[in-house]
């Protein structure tokens, strides 16, 4: 069955954007797998800006708005990764995210695994993304007003029956083990990264590649490439110890 | 010729009108005939008014009842020759039902305004079944269901407000709130912190030339592991060309209307996008990004 995983939040900005293109271009480059990555962002995209470009012609919204037909929307990641990006202007910000449901099964039979970046928060976009996927990733940063917010879409998507990977703990630092404990217990669900804060992944969208291409020795990316691991139940496919370090 | 058509015309419809309102019962009459409990009766062959007996005379048809057997009776016709009234019928509409359940015997409308049937005031009742709680169906509200030993009780098993520092349940929400205290920052213990307290306090257990001699290689070891394995050391650059780029003016493209695809159309074309990668359209790339990914 193709994967068709959301990548969701309570609080904004906690990093579900980069998780998204991170897990994207690596599961494309690294993995060779078919993926499909949607900015399922159609109020406030910001996928494509990580991915190299930050204005598309062609987006979901305009698949959503019926003036184009889907596979117009897609664009091509050198990585192998296929995207599909929503709108950065305010023409069409009353696109229908109910839509977005009709687009993932139009894409299901042609790739393995169908990434959705959502907005934070419970709005349509987000309720759009969750029915539309099988399975949840959520991302919150070790701070409470982020953990709160992470439950009530933990909830959710308990409610709606979904499998749930895990929690991306993001932008952590020096979190003891005592406090991750906690955040385990308390949200119900395991820890299946933790990413630190760090310069990296800033630079990172600064130049538009993803962390792990871009800075693949960096803690941001090591941590990452732990996640991507989680996701697909398989070893990353290259070693980045001292000796690929040496020996490029 | 065509006068003569005119003035037939013109004779046929005088006739047809007055024909019309003659052969009708003047108010006069009417009001004879109800003076004796009768109806005025236009008879053609006769061409007379005549009184008749008005089997329906003062029977009005009760109408949009929703009576006995849950049954709703309406557009009610009076049958003037055995004076009874008759319905179409349908079943109650949902919402329908007797003002008080007790009394069934009293018929109610129901017909434009459904009327709640008491048991459930919720229209769109709150799912209370994430948080172990019952539904109260007259204040639309979840509550916890009084239980006799409430304190071995956790009302809201998943929120697990103890485990967080600080943390409170709020019992009808099932939320936790925060307890509002001088420090309230999470417990994250800094390990640097030990570490640099650790290698500071060497020389002094080792005496100080030794300790130097000591922290030197140490130091050099770290280095060597620093630059092999550790963390890029990335600068944030704040690079302003990106921004102004970012921000400049640009054109909203226009979209001429197309033709829609049929599905099967649309899958071969998705599936023709998908596998011929030189078909899609390119996200155009950064310098670092063309660097990294060639092309
Ligand atoms: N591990 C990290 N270390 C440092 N900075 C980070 C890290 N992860 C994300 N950021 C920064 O945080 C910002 C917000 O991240 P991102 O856009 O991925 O969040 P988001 O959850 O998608 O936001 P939104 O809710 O607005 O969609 C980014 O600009 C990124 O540079
Ligand atoms: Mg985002």
């Amino acid at each position: 069955m193709v994967r068709v995983i959301a990548i969701i939040s309570g609080k904004g900005g906690v990093g579900k954007t980069t998780t998204a293109a991170n897990l994207g271009v690596s599961l494309a480059y690294d993995y060779h797998k078919d993926v499909v990555a949607i900015d399922a962002n159609t109020t406030s995209s910001g996928l494509g800006l990580h991915l190299g470009n930050y204005h598309f012609k062609k987006t979901l919204n305009d698949v959503l708005k019926n003036r184009i037909n889907i596979p117009e929307a897609i664009f091509n990641h050198p990585s192998g990764l296929k995207f599909i990006p929503s709108s950065t202007s305010i023409n069409s910000i009353d696109a229908d995210p109910a839509g977005i449901k009709r687009v993932v099964s139009h894409l299901e039979p042609y790739v393995d695994i169908i990434l959705l970046d959502c907005p934070p928060t419970l709005g349509n976009e987000t309720i759009s993304g969750v029915d539309s996927a099988n399975e949840i990733i959520i991302v919150a940063n070790p701070d409470w007003a982020s953990l709160l917010e992470a439950r009530r879409v933990i909830d959710y998507a308990n409610f709606k029956k979904k499998k749930i990977i895990g929690l991306v703990l993001n932008k952590e630092e020096n979190v003891s083990e005592e406090f991750r404990q906690r955040v385990i217990d308390s949200m119900g669900i395991p820890i299946i990264a933790s990413i630190p804060e760090d310069n990296a992944v800033i630079d990172s969208v600064t130049k538009r590649v993803p962390v792990v291409h871009l800075h693949p020795h960096s803690k941001a990316a090591k941590a990452y490439r732990k996640l991507i691991e989680e996701v697909t139940g398989e070893q990353f496919p290259r070693k980045f110890g001292i000796m690929s370090r040496i020996f490029g | 010729m065509r006068d003569l058509r005119y003035a037939t015309l013109m004779t046929i419809t005088l006739v047809l009108f007055f024909g019309t309102v003659l052969a009708q019962c003047s108010e006069a009459e009417i009001a004879n005939c109800d003076s004796w409990d009768l109806k005025a009766y236009w008879n053609d062959s006769s061409n007379g008014c005549n009184c008749v007996k008005d089997f329906c005379f003062n029977v009005t048809c009760s109408e949009t009842l929703c009576g006995a057997n849950n049954t709703l009776r309406y557009d009610g016709t009076c049958d003037p020759d055995t004076s009874e009234c008759v319905y179409q019928e349908m079943n109650c509409p949902e919402g329908c039902g007797y003002a008080n359940p007790e009394n069934t015997t009293e018929d109610y409308a129901c017909i434009g305004e459904p009327v709640n049937d008491t048991t459930s005031d919720c229209i769109d009742p709150p799912d209370c079944t994430p948080f172990n709680k019952t539904l109260n169906e007259t204040s639309c509200d979840c509550y916890i269901p009084i239980v006799q030993d409430n304190s071995t009780v956790n009302p809201c098993p998943q929120a697990q407000c103890h485990l967080f520092d600080n943390m409170e349940l709020n019992e009808t929400t099932c939320t936790c709130y925060t307890l509002i205290t001088e420090n309230n920052s999470p417990d994250t213990g800094s390990g640097l912190d030990e570490l640099t307290g650790f290698i500071t306090s060497i020389p002094s257990q080792l005496g100080t030339s030794t300790g130097v001699i000591v922290l030197f290689i140490a130091g050099i070891i770290i280095l060597i592991i620093f630059f092999f394995t550790g963390n890029d050391n990335v600068e944030t650059e704040k690079d302003l060309s990106e921004f102004d780029t970012l921000f400049k003016k640009r054109k909203e493209p226009k979209f001429k209307k197309k033709k829609k695809l049929s599905d099967s159309q649309l899958k071969r074309e998705v599936e023709k996008k998908i596998y011929e990668e030189e078909d899609l359209e390119d996200i155009p790339q950064t310098d670092s990004g063309k660097k990294i990914y060639g092309g």
